[in-house]
């Protein structure tokens, strides 16, 4: 129940209160009004009766015509008042007896007035009559007594009613005074429960909200305004709080963009100490930021540059189409190119320009970011260089073909000495056997000496022009690559280098080898000569000793041959590989000196590396490289 | 048409001292069958074809076996072989290549040619005799041509 409604209610139970006690009010009034009219009438009915009693005593003493009339007239002014209260009610069954007793008594007085208006003939004195008019007198008398004593009775009942209904009254208001009270307690009672206390939660939950603490909830008891209204209060904390709430979130995302401008205008500075010419302009190409580096770079100040259209300004020329530029930065967010800028002096400059996009929210380029490096100066000088290269390879273009030229002649040439030098070694060497057959008997054993020499020496040629074409031929040929099986080429070779006598004589300690990549042809020439060299200057020793061995070293294995043999001298130790270089005399071991070239040759062709350590009568070792096949040990 | 017209072995040779070796090493291997020299390619190719100094020779007659040095004046010993070779009535003819060159591009190109043999000449004359004995003992004795 609303208080509305709780204080209509109390205004029409007052509104009741206050009609009932009108009603009695005026019900009393009326009463009283009655009361004291009654007492009025028996007033009336008391100087009425004395008056009737006076003029019947006169009567009795003056039996005239005029005093029968007075009484006469009073008594119908009796009977009249006596009417008029009957009429009003209230004590009936007395005004019966009254009226009654007055109509008694008229009858009684007519009759003595008609006893005095004897006819002419009788006499006045008759005793008989005279004995009727005092008889009639004294009933007459005695009727005015009963009379008089009932109203007496009327005129106490009168003021008796009137007592009663003074004391009815001061109870009825007594009563309404006491309900009135009580329903103002009551009133008041309920009041301070739905309205003062509900008040008071609510201003203590204010006091707490106010405090800050907007958690705080009041508790509604009643749905009534009051409660309406925590309610309402309720609500307007929890907006309360959600304001709040977005307020500190507004604070703090106002603390971060104040700081991120804050960090913004440092590097806005920063940007400002960077030597590049930055610059930041609109899609339609106005400046809207230009670094120091720029003033520097352009010669336009901040101020100049700043609303200018940059392309205008710096009188761009771009590499390529802009619209292509925009579509590119559209689709990646940066372009790079190098572009043509003016400065103010009018001196044009090239610069490497990075562009980079800004976006807004909508996604559409907001600014560009454009940085450029002055680069007149490097693309000068990449221009020097290019004129260098091209010179150069113009320059190598003609030692190329110099070199081929050189390499057709020296193809050329050893294809000659194949032909045209074994020619006359074959005539010395086939005239000097036709001298030796045919002249047999010409010649002394001098003679037969020197032509064996001459034989010899042809032999000798034949095996250095044999070998220098070996040689030559290295060179040429074309490599074929494939994954090698040392282990077993190893051993084939010692099977051909190492003469079957001398098989027990020589301890061979072969290690297992790695593979490695190579042309299986050449690299078995390399195994032949360094396995052959060592069996060659190993052979002097009474126990010669001969080790092979491998090891992986930066992706490429490296193997070695190990002798213990007449070793030589490192001082000599460059000429080792050199064509027709020797380092022991052919009376001590044979050779043309073309071995180690060959096989230096070859290691150098497949990228290895070949080279000796070696001591005088203490052996020698032969180091070599080979890339590896990939296929880890082999 | 006697005889005498048809040789059995063409020595294509322009060095006097090899031919004279190359006839020496026959007669050592007792080797007596007719030996014609052409000492240049463009000689051999005349006697091949009946023409210059050999038009009036019989051209059903044609040696056994071709003896043909390659570093030849005029004509080449190589371009010798390709006319040989792409001619129709010559090439049964077996050819062999007597040849002072190692060389692996000349020895490619003679096989290539379609050459029935290819010889290094040895300088040593024992090894020289030795070779010619196999070579003319192999074509001339062993070896069937189609008739």
């Amino acid at each position: 129940m609303t208080i509305a409604t709780r204080l209509k209610l109390n205004i029409l139970v007052s509104a009741a209160v206050v009609l009932i006690m009108s009603l009695a009010f005026a019900a009393a009034f009326v009463l009283q009004y009655r009361a004291s009219e009654r007492v009025g009438f028996s007033d009336a009915l008391s100087s009425g009766m004395y008056d009737l009693n006076l003029l019947t005593e006169y009567f009795i003493k003056y039996p005239e015509e005029r005093p029968k009339q007075q009484w006469n007239i009073q008594y119908e002014s009796l009977m009249e008042v006596l009417g008029d209260a009957s009429r009003e009610s209230g004590h009936g069954f007395l005004d019966q007896r009254m009226a009654q007793g007055l109509q008694d008594m008229n009858v009684l007085f007519q009759e003595l007035a008609r006893s005095y208006e004897r006819p002419a003939g009788a006499r006045p004195d008759d005793p008989v009559v005279k004995a009727r008019q005092e008889q009639l007198g004294d009933l007459i008398i005695l009727k005015l007594r009963e009379i008089a004593g009932i109203t007496e009775r009327i005129s106490f009942e009168s003021t008796r009613d009137i007592r009663d209904t003074s004391r009815s009254i001061a109870v009825l208001f007594t009563v309404l005074a006491l309900v009135l009270l009580l329903l103002a307690i009551r009133f008041s009672l309920r009041m301070k429960e739905v309205i003062t206390e509900p008040i008071t939660r609510l201003k203590e939950g204010t006091e707490i909200v106010r405090g800050g603490d907007l958690d705080h909830r009041i508790p509604v008891a009643v749905w009534d305004e009051l409660g309406q209204l925590t309610d309402s209060f309720n609500g307007m904390t929890d907006h309360l709080k959600a304001t709040t709430v977005s307020r500190n979130e507004l604070m703090a995302e106002v603390a971060e963009r104040k700081a991120a401008e804050e960090a913004l205008r440092r590097q806005a500075a920063l940007i400002d100490l960077s030597p590049d010419g930055i610059l930041v302009r609109k899609l339609d190409g106005t400046i809207t930021f230009w670094n120091r580096g720029a003033e520097e770079l352009y010669g336009w100040a901040k101020a100049e540059a700043v609303g200018k259209l940059a392309d205008e300004l710096l009188h761009t020329r771009f590499p390529e189409d802009v619209e292509f530029v925009i579509r590119q930065l559209r689709r990646t967010g940066r372009w790079t190119g190098e572009l043509v800028h003016r400065t103010r002096d009018g001196l044009d400059i090239i610069v490497q320009s990075f562009w980079m996009a800004q976006y807004d929210r909508s996604g559409d380029i907001s600014e560009i970011l454009e940085s450029n490096v002055d680069i007149t100066e490097r693309k000068a000088a990449e221009s020097e260089i290019r004129r260098f290269n091209t010179e150069l390879e113009g320059l190598v273009e003609e030692r190329t073909a110099e070199l081929e030229r050189a390499n057709r002649e020296l193809e050329s040439f050893s294809y000659s000495v194949s032909h045209d030098l074994r020619a006359p070694l074959r005539a010395i060497e086939g005239f000097s056997r036709i001298l030796e057959e045919d002249y047999q008997g010409s010649l002394d054993d001098e003679g037969r000496r020197v032509l064996s020499v001459i034989v010899d020496n042809t032999r000798n040629m034949s095996k250095l022009i044999d070998d220098l074409l070996a040689f030559s031929r290295v060179g040429r040929y074309e490599l074929k690559h494939s994954p090698l099986d040392m282990n077993a080429m190893v051993r084939a070779v010692l099977d051909e280098v190492v003469p079957a006598g001398d098989r027990g004589r020589i301890s061979l300690a072969v290690h297992p080898l790695l593979g490695a990549k190579g042309d299986p042809a050449l690299i078995r020439q390399v195994w032949i000569n360094l396995l052959s060299n060592a069996v060659k200057f190993s052979s002097k020793k009474e126990h010669p000793r001969i080790e092979v061995g491998s090891r992986e070293t930066d992706g490429a294995v490296l193997y070695c041959v190990k002798d213990n043999g007449a070793g030589f001298d490192m001082a000599y130790g460059s000429k080792l590989f050199g064509v027709f270089q020797r380092l022991h005399s052919v009376k001590e071991f044979e050779g043309t000196g073309v071995g180690l070239a060959i096989t230096q040759r070859i290691v150098t062709r497949h990228g290895g590396r070949i080279w000796a350590e070696a001591e005088p009568g203490q052996g020698a070792t032969f180091f070599f490289t080979l890339p590896a096949d990939g296929a880890g040990k082999g | 048409m006697s005889e005498y017209d048809c040789e059995d072995i063409l020595l294509v040779e322009d060095n006097p001292t090899d031919i004279e070796l190359t006839m020496r090493a026959f007669r050592k291997n007792n080797l007596a069958n007719p030996v014609i020299v052409a000492e240049d390619g463009s000689a051999a190719l005349d006697y091949l074809f009946c023409r210059g100094d050999y038009a009036g020779r019989n051209p059903a007659c044609l040696p056994k076996v071709i003896l043909l040095d390659l570093k030849l004046p005029k004509v080449d010993g190589l371009e010798v072989l390709k006319v040989i070779k792409g001619e129709e009535r010559l090439r049964m003819t077996p050819v062999v290549v007597l040849t002072s060159s190692r060389e692996e591009q000349d020895i490619v190109a003679s096989y290539h040619l379609g050459v029935n043999s290819y010889i290094v000449k040895p300088i040593n004359f024992d090894k020289f005799v030795d070779a010619v004995c196999q070579l003319g003992l192999y074509w001339l004795v062993l070896n069937q041509c189609p008739r």
